[in-house]
């Protein structure tokens, strides 16, 4: 009678492992105690002693797989033990655990209950169903599921009336800080209303632990490529500030004139660039060590924000696009960012940047150069300001952006002589309208 | 606006549907001659006629199927139940009759048939004439059951009774034939039925009840309104068909609820308010439905006993401050 060997929980918070290496061969004698493979978990590489005794009849994860808690990953039996009918039943179910797909518990289920392959943030207040095993400590999210978890720190049930919980819910309390005053401490709405979101969770009287959060494959290659460009370019820095009133208006009568695009300032700003690096080939480079590469086009960079973290798509050919149809390819690449759908050549191969925090209220910042383009241009909000206009002071509007620039592939003289050009053409707007 | 009993606006409910539409007939024990137990049908003899208004014999099951039969061929008969006690003895009739004709004729033939009558306890009738009936009928699909607590409600509901095509049980209470209160002077005065109507508007609890209950929750709500508390008094009228949006709308207010009902505790109309109210609106409730019944015992005769099994106003305000947390 075969025994199927299940992922084991070694770490509690796990809700699936690796398969690191196997420490047993096929055919081989295992004895309860004995090392049998190297599990990776949320925490570290741990060896998993056999519980069980027979011998290595088969293996179902092979090294650098992973699966949820339970599911088979080795079969132990008699020498000689015919194990096809078992391997025919469980093969494909820890396929599709190895896919991703419904973990494959094993027979008995004495094993965790059902996780889903990656912890997905839950942001319902799902009443998770009691785990026959131990308490699983929130896993790592940022949604307000965890704060929420019907459990406290100590694994005790968090009695709350449904309302509180909605109310704690819609306002980001955390329950578990929460002194209830209903019978036997339930939490009820009067406990709740008055409280301000967040401010619970310093209060709580549970342990309070660091969250350890994985980094991610994406956030590891924005870590590496910016720290090689930080420190292998030598940034310097240009800043200027435009009178903004002209850029306004333009924008509200291309607005009022058409519906096909609505134009925001930051199409305004990219499309001013397109513009200005026409006449201004020296800017639109890529630092390649022994050369230096002038772009035929203006590839135009613009980064988006994703919950993930930063992705820079790429506008190609933008000196040749008008600024509706720049919009619109904009709009495309933004949407296609945010659904992680960009291909790799949707985002490389940039000549030249934007950034923009204008939306969070930031008049300035400097940004780090996303190679292969030499330069990046940091844009600051829209703000009210005083504008002076034929030695006149006038209530107005301002704006300022400041160039990055690589020193190695442009000077400040040629740097701050694109940027003059930039001022120009944000301030005399109608002339990005021309091409 | 006039201010009449509840038995007089009962029989101003007859005498203008008789009036009104030939077809309406009254029949029962002791409606005729005597002018009804409770004197609802007095004059209605005298008005319309032996024709119109028949006493029977004390054969419940046979009137109520006499008078099925008139529904099924064009009539819109009103059977008194003298009460509702005695009317167990038709459950036949008007469970396999009345309520599933429509469907087992595919519609061909409709029952327009009210059974009224008073419905739960009076005063030391003991065991066998004390019983609040309502859960039993709520639960047979093709009834619709009403249950007014005003005289004007009485009147407006029993009227849309009568002209409803479909069967209704019209339960009355004894003790409330007496009370007076304003009714409508509207020519023709006609409540729609499967409405609630809210008797006191409040923002802190929801009393749920109907007819002999709505009393003790207004009686609560008055002596919660000196502590500072506000109770909304929802007063059913129609058990079945049930207006839930009304009383969704009132528990998305306050948050609480209290139900009131005569009857006893097991599957009454309070557990099934209560299951439906944390069915749909669980995130809306800051504490557990809670319900006001009679003690799960058959009634008592003697006096003080009766008065401990039965629901009062006390109960009513101890189960709202349960509800409030209020200790």
């Amino acid at each position: 009678m075969a025994t199927l060997v299940e992922m084991p929980r070694l770490s509690d918070t796990m809700v699936e492992g690796t398969v690191a290496e196997w420490l047993k061969n096929l055919g081989d004698m295992v004895n309860p105690g004995d090392g049998l493979a190297d599990i990776e978990t949320d925490k570290a590489i741990m060896t998993f002693e056999s519980f069980d005794e027979g011998v290595l009849l088969h293996i179902f994860v092979e090294p650098g797989g992973t699966v949820p808690l339970g599911t088979p990953i080795a079969a132990l039996g008699e020498p000689g033990e015919d194990i096809a009918a078992v391997i025919a039943e469980w093969a494909p179910k820890v396929e599709a655990a190895l896919a991703g797909d419904a973990p494959a518990e094993a027979a008995g289920g004495h094993a965790a209950p059902a996780a889903p392959a990656t912890p997905a943030p839950a942001s319902a207040p799902a009443p998770a169903p009691a785990p026959a095993v131990a308490p699983s400590a929130p896993v790592v999210t940022q949604s307000t599921g965890a704060l929420n978890a019907p459990h406290d720190d100590d694994g005790r049930r968090i009695k709350a009336s449904p309302l509180a919980r909605r109310i704690a819910i819609d306002r980001g309390i955390d329950l578990r800080g929460v002194a209830g005053t209903g019978p036997g401490g339930r939490i009820i709405k009067r406990d709740v209303e008055g409280l301000e979101p967040g401010r619970q969770l310093r209060r709580s009287s549970a342990a309070r632990t660091d969250e350890v959060v994985r980094v991610t494959q994406m956030r590891k290659t924005i870590a590496r490529r910016l720290l090689a460009s930080k420190q292998g370019a030598p940034h310097y820095y240009l800043t200027i500030t435009i009178n903004a009133g002209p850029l306004m208006a333009l924008r509200k009568q291309i607005n009022a004139a058409q519906e096909r695009q609505k134009i925001s300032y930051n199409d305004l700003v990219m499309k001013a660039c397109a513009v200005a690096l026409q006449d201004h080939p020296e800017v639109n480079v890529a630092w390649e060590g022994d050369t230096i590469r002038r772009f035929a086009g203006v590839h135009l960079g613009f980064a988006v924000a994703l919950p993930e973290g930063l992705i820079t798509p790429v506008v190609r050919d933008a000196d040749q696009l008008p600024l509706v149809g720049m919009a619109q390819e904009i709009r495309r690449l933004a949407g296609l960012a945010k659904d992680m759908k960009l291909e790799s050549a949707d985002y490389t191969g940039n000549s030249f940047c934007v950034s923009n925090l204008g939306m969070y209220g930031i008049e300035e910042f400097t940004a780090i150069i996303n190679p292969p383009a030499a330069c990046i241009l940091a844009v600051g909000g829209l703000r009210p300001d005083a504008v002076v206009v034929d030695g006149e002071v006038l209530a107005g509007h301002k704006m300022s952006m400041t160039l990055s620039l690589d020193h190695r592939a442009v000077d400040g003289a040629t740097g701050a002589a694109f940027l003059k050009d930039l001022k120009m053409v944000l301030e005399q707007p109608l002339s990005m309208l021309l091409d | 606006m006039q201010k009449i009993s509840f038995r007089e606006a009962l029989n101003q409910a007859l005498k203008e549907e008789m009036a009104r539409d030939a077809a309406v007939f009254l029949m029962g024990e002791e409606v005729g001659e005597y002018n009804g137990a409770y004197k609802v049908s007095e004059g209605l003899l005298d008005q319309f006629g032996p024709k119109r208004v028949i006493d029977t014999p004390i054969t419940e099951l046979s009137f109520a199927g006499v008078g099925i039969g008139a529904a099924m061929n064009g009539l819109r008969p009103v059977i008194e139940m003298m009460t509702f006690n005695f009317c167990i003895l038709a459950l036949d009739q008007i469970f396999n009759g009345a309520a599933k004709m429509r469907l087992m004729s595919g519609g061909q033939y409709t029952v327009p048939i009210v059974f009224r009558g008073p419905n739960g306890a009076a005063h030391m009738l003991s065991a066998q004439h004390s019983t609040a009936t309502e859960n039993w009928f709520v639960n047979v699909p093709g009834l619709k059951v009403v249950s007014p607590s005003t005289p004007n409600d009485a009147k407006g509901l029993l009227k849309a009774s009568i002209r409803d095509d479909d069967p209704v049980i019209f339960l009355e209470s004894e003790l409330m034939y007496n009370m007076v209160g304003e009714v409508s002077d509207e020519a023709d005065y006609v409540l729609p039925l499967g409405k609630c109507h809210i008797k006191r508007a409040g923002t802190d609890v929801t009393i749920i009840s109907y007819s002999k209950g709505i009393h003790h929750a207004l009686g609560a709500a008055e002596a919660l309104a000196k502590d500072g508390i506000s109770a909304e008094v929802v007063d059913l009228r129609t058990l079945r068909p049930l207006d839930m949006d009304t009383i969704a709308k009132s528990v998305r207010k306050t948050h609480r609820v209290v139900t009131v009902e005569e009857g006893t505790p097991m599957a009454g109309m309070g557990a099934e308010l209560a299951y439906r109210i944390q069915h749909a609106l669980f995130d809306q409730l800051d504490a557990p439905v809670t319900r006001v019944t009679s003690l799960d015992v058959p009634m008592p005769y003697a006096e003080n006993l009766e008065e401990l099994v039965q629901p009062s106003p006390r109960d009513v305000v101890a189960a709202c401050n349960a509800v409030l947390y209020r200790s």
